[in-house]
């Protein structure tokens, strides 16, 4: 047990290590990059890692302030040299942050104020229509062929990713405590390639069920979320963000399409980042229920403007289904702001209330 | 002492009166058209192809035109109150959701024109991250149709795009970007012929586009006088004026005849050597939307410091960024104009590159940059841009503020911030 709390911290202590002087490591920006194509790639990759406590004036210069903190926080390790010696660092368009810092990075990098990685886009079109969803395919390709991946290797990339997926769908599955392990499981996933190690990977002994609590919105910088549920006595089970547990869903058939049409269609369909089009009132009470959450917490930063559109529809929603939820629009990514307190009185009220 | 919510500057051009009036009679007809006749119209964002609801004979409510028209009517505060009371956070983005706000509130009796009845349909690129939201609400508010278009990444371009981008196009925008743009503009007229029954005549798209480029060219005329002639002829009070009004009716007989007649009298005042200012010694460059409720700001310091506002994107916008060469491809030259409206105004380096040029080319001492808080894709780029035109020797001064919400606007504050940072660091 303590094996598999030692290994996760052990890689979010130092998300690097595995792409550090590797020039074929690809680093990751923004949600949705198919992870299919990567592990097709053979390379070493992780989304790039955030320092949630770390100042960031270098990159305070460049970035205004709607950009979010863990974007700038990006930007200063950037400039620091933490990413150099890796190949490629490959920016999602599935978010208007991630996309937007793609143009600066680059444009810095032409100054010569920043040196690191080359750049790439994936220049994912999320809108249910032919012509995105051909986009979309079309981009897929063009990542593979900047990995130097063959596009026929692409389907060989969905069985790995596949077997990931059931392996984060089982470890979801097995939740009713313990948040905080959860959490640090899928940052250390996130920032990583999990398939060497997630399999080995066992949760500590669960202690007895507490209230189920559902995190939905903003994805937090780390733990600290889930910590104060946990010290109240209930626990988060599921997120429903961009970067949750579950984030890859179940596995993906080809149906018939090509690997890369395929992948694609995947995106389009369960993609939940603020691109994505989706009710979000039906879907956050779907994945309550699927979660047996007892209430939910709808996080949602400053800078993440876009899903503060869809709060008072969730509400209503929520409100509707009789789960208790607690709203936290434009929160301080850091949670500095009270909202740990907020959290942690709203889980006792939940495991004080009658189930 | 603040200068009152709607302050407007004097205006030096006649024919700036002619434009206004021409716009006024336009909403009036809008209304008329819309509201009474019932006939079918489009609610659009400002950078969608309004040629192709032009070529329609559809009418369009553009929703920054339409933002304004609440703002002037001083109902922003109100409908502002209606997103709180309808529990939308205080963190959501308000640049393109008046409209959505004034249907919310579905008061006729006090909403512009009642109210905007049912549009045939509501288009917006997705230049952003809010905008599909506040479409999308807006259009199930209105029971209409929402399409949405997408904004592809853009990783492959020519420097100093505004040279090139009237012959070279393809190589500017980038061909993927160009056939997804065209592919949803061939779906958006599917859907139009569908709803309204018209049927869009390739011919008239093509006559339209080309007299588009003869009422750009004009402006693009106008603009390379204001940026050579000394002193000054036109400041950006007339400039935005007789640049946006004819952006609206693009390709229009009266748009074509407008931007003729407003070259004409920036050539008649330069050959006469009429300035702006009595001595002009500073020229000053704003860079951001137009400050539309407060337009005095931008004369206040031409008496006391001769510092005189000759330069916002709009009028130069026109030749960079909508004359085209169609080539035989009227649908694709269209699709090159709209799939990068919004971003060389706000990305690196289209947006720096183009500043630096445009401060050169105009003989530029000292650019003002509007940065409304918390509007990433309005603040997109300013600080990239400061650096960049900073290093070409022009000192820029970031001004925090909103160009449709004037709650936090202090004229008399914000002059002497201009006024402190032309003695400080440019009149040194």
């Amino acid at each position: 047990m303590a094996n598999a709390l030692q290994e996760i911290d052990r890689r979010l202590a130092d998300p690097l290590a595995p792409l550090r002087g590797r020039a074929d490591a690809v680093g990751l920006i923004g949600a949705d990059i198919p992870i299919d194509v990567l592990l097709a790639s053979g390379r070493p990759f992780g989304h790039l890692p955030w320092d949630a406590a770390a100042p960031t004036p270098w990159a305070d210069q460049w970035l205004e302030s709607s950009f979010p903190y863990w974007a700038r926080s990006i930007l200063e390790l950037w400039h620091a040299g933490a990413f150099d010696g890796m190949g490629t660092v490959v920016f999602s368009r599935a978010e208007d942050a991630s996309q937007r810092l793609y143009y600066y990075v680059r444009e810095l990098q032409r100054r010569g104020a920043l040196r690191g990685p080359a750049v790439a886009m994936f220049d994912v079109a999320l809108l249910p229509r032919e012509s995105s969803l051909a986009h979309t395919t079309a981009a897929i390709a063009e990542i593979a062929t900047a990995l130097d991946t063959p596009v026929a290797d692409l389907a060989r990339g969905i069985e790995s990713a596949n077997r990931l997926r059931g392996a984060l769908q089982q470890l979801q599955a097995g939740r009713s405590a313990n948040g905080p392990f959860y959490e640090r499981v899928a940052r250390a996933a996130l920032w990583n390639d999990p398939t060497p190690w997630l399999e080995h990977v066992e949760a500590p002994r669960a202690s007895p069920p507490t209230a189920r609590v559902l995190l939905a919105g903003s994805a937090p910088p780390d733990d600290r979320l889930h910590r104060a549920a946990e010290d109240a006595g209930a626990s988060i089970v599921a997120e429903a963000h961009v970067h949750g547990l579950a984030r890859l869903g179940g596995p993906l058939a080809l149906a018939g399409d090509s690997p890369e049409r395929a992948i694609a269609r995947r995106l389009t369909a369960t993609s939940v980042g603020p691109r994505a089009v989706r009710d979000r009132a039906q879907w956050i009470v779907q994945q309550a229920s699927a979660a047996r959450a007892r209430g939910v917490i709808l996080w949602l930063t400053r800078e993440d403007e876009a899903l503060a559109w869809h709060v008072p529809a969730q509400r209503r929603a929520l409100e509707a289904a009789g789960i208790p939820a607690l709203v936290l629009p434009a929160a301080h990514w850091r949670a500095d702001d009270g909202a740990l307190d907020r959290i942690t009185s709203f889980c006792q009220g939940l495991r004080n209330a009658p189930a | 002492m603040s200068a009152s919510p709607t302050a407007r500057g004097r205006k030096d051009l006649e024919c700036t009166a002619a434009a206004t009036a021409y716009q006024k009679a336009f909403g009036a007809e809008l209304r008329e058209r819309v509201v009474e006749r019932g006939e079918p119209f489009a609610v659009a964002q400002a950078d969608t192809p309004h040629e192709i609801f032009h070529a329609l004979d559809i009418p369009i409510v553009s929703n920054q035109w339409w933002s304004a028209y609440i703002s002037a009517k001083r109902l922003s505060g109100r409908y502002f109150k209606v997103l709180d009371d309808v529990g939308y956070p205080p963190n959501r983005c308000a640049y393109c959701s008046l409209g959505l706000a004034c249907s919310l509130a579905n008061d006729p009796a006090t909403a512009p024109w009642g109210g905007l009845p049912k549009p045939t349909v509501l288009v917006a690129r997705l230049t952003c991250d809010c905008i599909q939201q506040v479409f999308s609400q807006w259009a199930s508010v209105l029971q209409t149709d929402f399409f949405p278009m997408e904004a592809p990444a853009w990783t492959r371009s020519l420097p100093e795009w505004y040279r090139h981008s009237r012959e070279r196009w393809d190589e500017v925008y980038q061909p993927n970007r160009i056939e997804l743009l065209t592919r949803e503009m061939r779906e958006l007229i599917a859907l139009l012929e569908r709803k309204t029954g018209r049927r869009l005549d390739p011919a008239r798209l093509e006559a339209l586009m080309e007299r588009i480029n003869e009422q750009e060219t004009y402006l693009a005329e106008a603009a390379e006088i204001a940026g050579s002639a000394r002193p000054c002829p036109v400041s950006i009070i007339d400039q935005m004026p007789n640049t946006m009004i004819p952006q609206w009716h693009r390709g229009s007989d009266w748009a074509v005849a407008h931007a003729r007649r407003f070259r004409d009298e920036v050539r008649a005042r330069a050959n006469a050597g009429t300035g702006i200012a009595a001595n002009e010694k500073l020229r000053l460059m704003w860079i951001g939307a137009g400050l539309w409720h407060d337009t005095s700001f931008y004369q206040a310091l031409e008496e006391r410091q001769g510092a005189v506002f000759v330069w916002s994107m709009y009028l130069p916008f026109a030749g960079a960024q909508y004359i085209r060469n169609l080539k035989g491809r009227p649908l694709e030259a269209l699709a090159s104009r709209i799939c990068s409206m919004n971003e060389v105004l706000h990305l690196p380096p289209w947006m720096n590159e183009w500043m630096v040029s445009e401060a050169k080319r105009c003989g530029i001492d000292a650019a003002v940059m509007l940065v409304p808080p918390d509007n990433r894709l309005s603040q997109s780029g300013t600080l990239l841009t400061q650096a960049a035109l900073r290093a070409a020797g022009v000192p820029v001064l970031l001004l925090p503020a909103d160009m449709v919400d004037a709650k936090g606007w202090d004229h008399d504050s914000a002059v002497g911030r201009v006024e402190h940072f032309l003695r400080t660091e440019v009149l040194r």
